[in-house]
């Protein structure tokens, strides 16, 4: 029979600096065991206190130091393939692919509402999660994912346009060493 | 927008009367080595019926025969990295971006489709002399080549884009590229 063990770890919060005291973001670690396999949970959890709609994607590269203007060029303009996000929304050709991270994948989360960042992290020890790996997934949560407003957004594009690919659920969870390779 | 697509030379043979009709006469007394040319020709001789337009809205209707409008929106120049030399299936050489062209063919298979039996072939109106010529390009001699010398086979004169967003329509690809390119050139070369 297998053994499953739970420690639950820390929690980190901070306030999205665009967005300033209208974004709470919290980064929780929690540990568990099944026999000597761990698993690290690292989960972000966005709550959207603002009056409007806030907007989430999720960037390969580092968002740090960008401009909104370069944030919104680099999502929905840049080539990534043969086409860009617009294009292929342009095309009616998006919603005909499923969200694609780093691609297409694109978070409506309403006022009150909230969404759930969480990465997976197994390690095949009974060591603890290393500090450095887990320094890498912090930063990569706070680095890689951008926040939008709704007001902001709409001076670069027409949302209306990118409603039919909205991500749905209120969760989204990703598997460390599938992207981090 | 048309004849910056093509040579001074070939630009000769140009003609369109006050209703906007081509003189087809004109265009087939000519013969050219330019794809261009012969993709025009190839169009302008078609059965269907082509209308090309600038705007920045179309009207169609859907695969049951709703009728719809769609907004063309338009980023100015700087949005997208420059495609200089036209190697890109949608980019423009001066940045612009968008909903830059669309091309609605004359059957309801599609989501959009012409609501008059037409081809219709609409390019962005606030785009730049040079991105028009390029949109065109990529409407008029991609899409809507295809569509009128294969009979109609709207997949293939459609794109089909995997998960990896890369164009599997090469046949569609290659028309694409290869007259964005020539339009670049013969624009320069003015």
């Amino acid at each position: 029979m297998k053994k499953i063990f739970i420690i639950v770890g820390f929690v980190t919060a901070y306030f999205i600096p665009a967005l300033s005291q209208e974004l709470k973001t919290d980064i929780e670690n929690s540990v568990y065991f099944i026999d000597s396999i761990e698993f690290n949970l690292v989960t972000l959890e966005l709550r959207n206190t603002t009056k409007e709609d806030v907007y989430v994607w999720i960037e390969e590269d580092s968002i740090h130091g960008l401009t909104t203007d370069q944030k919104v060029k680099s999502f929905y303009f840049k080539n990534k393939g043969d086409f860009s996000l617009i294009q292929l929304i342009n095309e009616n050709l998006a919603n005909e692919i499923p969200s694609i991270l780093f691609k297409s994948l694109i978070k409506k989360v309403p006022p009150n509402d909230c969404f759930i960042i969480s990465i997976l992290y197994k390690k095949e020890s009974n060591a603890a999660i290393g500090s450095e790996e887990f320094k890498k997934i912090e930063s990569f949560l706070k680095n890689n994912i951008v926040y939008m407003n709704h007001s902001t957004i709409s001076k670069f594009l027409d949302l209306k346009q990118f409603e039919a690919i909205y991500y749905k659920s209120k969760m989204l969870c990703i598997d460390w060493k599938d992207f981090n390779k | 927008m048309i004849t910056n697509t093509l040579t001074a030379e070939d630009a000769k043979y140009i003609q369109f009367d006050e209703n906007g009709n081509i003189n087809l006469e004109l265009l087939n007394s000519h013969s050219s080595e330019s794809g261009n040319y012969n993709s025009l020709l190839g169009l302008a001789n078609a059965e269907t019926v082509i209308n090309v337009s600038l705007d920045d809205h179309f009207n169609y209707v859907d695969e049951n025969g709703v009728a719809g409008t769609s907004e063309m929106s338009y980023q100015p120049a700087g949005t997208m990295a420059p495609d200089v030399n036209g190697e890109t299936i949608s980019g423009t050489s001066t940045g612009e971006a968008g909903l830059t062209g669309k091309t609605l063919f004359p059957d309801l298979n599609g989501k959009q489709n012409s609501p008059d039996g037409t081809l219709k072939i609409i390019v962005n109106n606030k785009l730049s002399e040079a991105a028009r010529a390029e949109i065109y390009s990529h409407e008029a001699n991609g899409h809507a080549y295809i569509y009128v010398t294969t009979g109609g086979d709207r997949a293939r004169a459609s794109h089909n884009v995997t998960t990896g967003w890369i164009e599997q329509n090469n046949e569609l690809k290659v028309r694409i590229i290869d007259s964005k390119k020539e339009t670049i050139i013969n624009m320069r070369n003015r």
